[in-house]
């Protein structure tokens, strides 16, 4: 069973791969905004909580874990909806670990695979389990 | 490592010329000690042979009186020829030896007395010995009268044997102590020299040794590849601990050099992942979706190609900087033109901006690499969009004062903090606000740098945060050529 017309958030501040991410799952039947940096991001959640997030870790102003850790804070239902960290940074599997972040891709990925996590998100719905405190960015 | 703080440290030379003085003044100390002990060695030796002579002759005096006394009885007795020729003899030689123990007495007073009372009295014994002989006495008749001159002369011969040998023992006295005195100075100052010995060496193992066997040891391990590895700086003589010293910033510069590097190089490859993610994603999605195919995904592929090659470009135009190696092809430009290219270039690229350019009515003359200096432009201008976010106007102003021409970028940006300004030129720091710009990798600024540093030129920053940023370009004007009368 593949989902189908899901609210998608992503958020990266290379504005192309932003786009081309984007496009790859509009053309998978989902509903996708974009945002530009942490803050950005944070917005456009305060309007409408999606159904997920594909996050970029290293984003100025804000990072992606700084990102989900003020999600998960804030509570009203941002605490529960899960993230998909995709980052070219160093250990990115740390970052993922410390945020609690159950689904990780690196950069640069496999379409097939990266579509394949994104459907095992919106089904599994795993929402972060942050460690201890807030990320040491 | 041991903390022996010094207000002042041991510098070798002054240790080396400090031992030398002392190792002068200690042999010259022992010379002097050897010509005195010689001196008085040999005035020693000198009255023990004098004394010795002194006791030898005054018993021969006593010796020859008594022999002479029996050679005159005897003569007296037989009035034999024979004895007449040994007894004169013996009167001579008596006389002579007598003589000869006032010249040895000379100097010394008391010996002078004793030996004048002893001539005296062997020439009072031998006058009356002819007086009485003269009147033909016989011995027995003799002999008591001649009694106390003879025991006069032999007393005083005693005399001055008893003085000599007093003589000869206080003087062998002397020598024996002198002797003792001399063995104990020499073994003290043996004790003394070997205990300075070890002083010294203990000195020259803590201060000299152990310091360059630390600094050594700190070497070789950070050779090895312990970045950490530091000599002891504070433990040895003064040169040894500048030494230390500037092996410590020579590593802590090397360590922080290679950081800076491996952060560089990290940073490149996270900054290549973007395109390249998305260059993958796109071709992946057209070859499995080649209905969705349209324009955009085609420019967006051309763009991530630029920015892939560009970043290239960057990075070996920072590789070659770094090595040394910035050519220049200068060529005569109007600076004008120049900036005016980049600023049509890059005024379009957001809608949200506008750039304007200010520049004088006269050509700004410069003698430059064109090419190069649009990599400088294009980053200033680019960078000065990228970091005024909300828009707004990005003032560019060529002006020209004296021999420099200055050419600034102001936007109304963020701004930079004062702590992050002194990092913007870094070759290989990355800063919180230096994103994947066009120019890549935080590199662009440095390249910059170089670039107008090559050109005899230098890039300044002002900037308040939250307000914006102002990049001042200043390079040396193209030296003036006489000019044409015709032109103007």
């Amino acid at each position: 069973m593949t989902t189908r017309n899901a609210d998608i958030l992503v958020v990266d501040d290379d504005d192309d791969l932003a786009g081309v991410i984007a496009d790859v799952l509009a053309l998978q039947g989902h509903r996708v905004r974009r945002g530009n940096s942490g803050y950005e991001g944070l917005r456009l959640l305060h309007e409408r909580i999606p159904d997920l997030v594909v996050l970029d870790v290293e984003m100025p102003h804000l990072t992606g874990p700084e990102m989900a850790y003020r999600m998960f804070l804030h509570d009203a239902g941002l605490e529960s909806v899960p993230i998909v960290l995709v980052s070219g940074a160093l250990g990115l599997t740390e970052i993922a670990d410390r945020a609690g972040i159950p689904y990780v891709l690196a950069k640069p990925f496999d379409l097939p695979v990266f579509l394949a996590l994104v459907e095992r998100a919106l089904l599994e719905r795993r929402p972060p389990a942050p460690h201890h405190g807030a990320p040491s960015s | 490592m041991r903390s022996s703080r010094r207000s002042r440290t041991l510098s070798l030379r002054t240790m080396s010329i400090v031992s030398v003085a002392l190792v002068a003044l200690f042999a010259l100390a022992v010379l002097l000690a050897l010509f005195q002990s010689s001196t008085l060695l040999t005035r020693s030796i000198r009255s023990i042979e004098q004394d010795t002579r002194g006791v030898a002759l005054a018993s021969q005096v006593e010796r020859s009186l008594r022999e002479y006394h029996r050679l005159a009885n005897l003569w007296v007795a037989e009035r034999d020829p024979p004895h007449d020729q040994a007894r004169s003899d013996l009167e001579t030689s008596l006389r002579r030896q007598v003589t000869d123990a006032r010249i040895l007495a000379d100097g010394d007073l008391e010996e002078l007395v004793l030996v004048d009372e002893m001539l005296e009295s062997v020439e009072a014994y031998l006058d009356r010995r002819r007086t009485l002989e003269a009147r033909g006495l016989t011995l027995d008749e003799l002999i008591p009268r001649i009694a106390p001159e003879l025991a006069g002369a032999i007393a005083s011969a005693e005399a001055l044997l008893r003085h000599q040998e007093r003589q000869l023992s206080d003087d062998q006295a002397a020598a024996g102590s002198f002797a003792r005195t001399m063995v104990l100075a020499s073994s003290l100052s043996g004790v003394l020299l070997l205990v300075s010995l070890v002083v010294v060496l203990f000195g020259v193992r803590r201060v000299v040794l152990q310091p360059l066997l630390s600094l050594r040891l700190a070497m070789e391990r950070f050779e090895g590849g312990d970045t950490q590895a530091r000599a002891a700086d504070e433990e040895g003589s003064r040169e040894i601990n500048d030494i230390a010293r500037t092996f410590n910033s020579m590593a802590d510069t090397i360590g922080q050099r290679r950081q800076e590097l491996l952060t560089f190089l990290a940073g490149i490859a996270h900054d290549l992942k973007n395109p390249i993610s998305a260059l993958k994603l796109s071709w992946q999605a057209m070859r499995t979706m080649p209905d969705a195919l349209d324009a955009e995904q085609l420019e967006r592929l051309d763009r991530q190609l630029d920015r892939l090659t560009r970043l290239i470009g960057d990075l070996l135009d920072a590789v070659r900087i770094e090595a040394g190696h910035l050519e220049l092809e200068r060529e005569d430009l109007d600076l004008r033109f120049c900036v005016r290219e980049m600023v049509d270039l890059y005024g379009p690229t957001s809608p949200d901006h506008t750039v304007v350019l200010e520049a004088p009515d006269h050509p700004v003359d410069v003698r430059a690499d064109p090419l190069r200096l649009e990599q400088v432009f294009s980053n200033l201008l680019s960078n000065a969009i990228k970091f005024s976010p909300k828009g707004g106007r990005v003032d560019v102003r060529v002006r020209v004062s004296a021999k420099t021409a200055e050419v600034s970028v102001t936007d109304p940006g963020i701004g930079i903090a004062p702590e992050d300004l002194p990092k913007l030129f870094k070759p290989f720091v990355r800063g919180a606000f230096s994103k994947d710009i066009s120019a890549g990798a935080g590199l662009g600024l440095s390249v910059a740098r170089r670039i107008v540093e090559a050109h005899g030129g230098r890039i300044d920053v002002e900037s308040t945060l939250g307000e914006g940023s102002t990049f001042r370009v200043k390079l040396p004007l193209a030296p003036v050529t006489v000019a044409d009368p015709a032109d103007e």
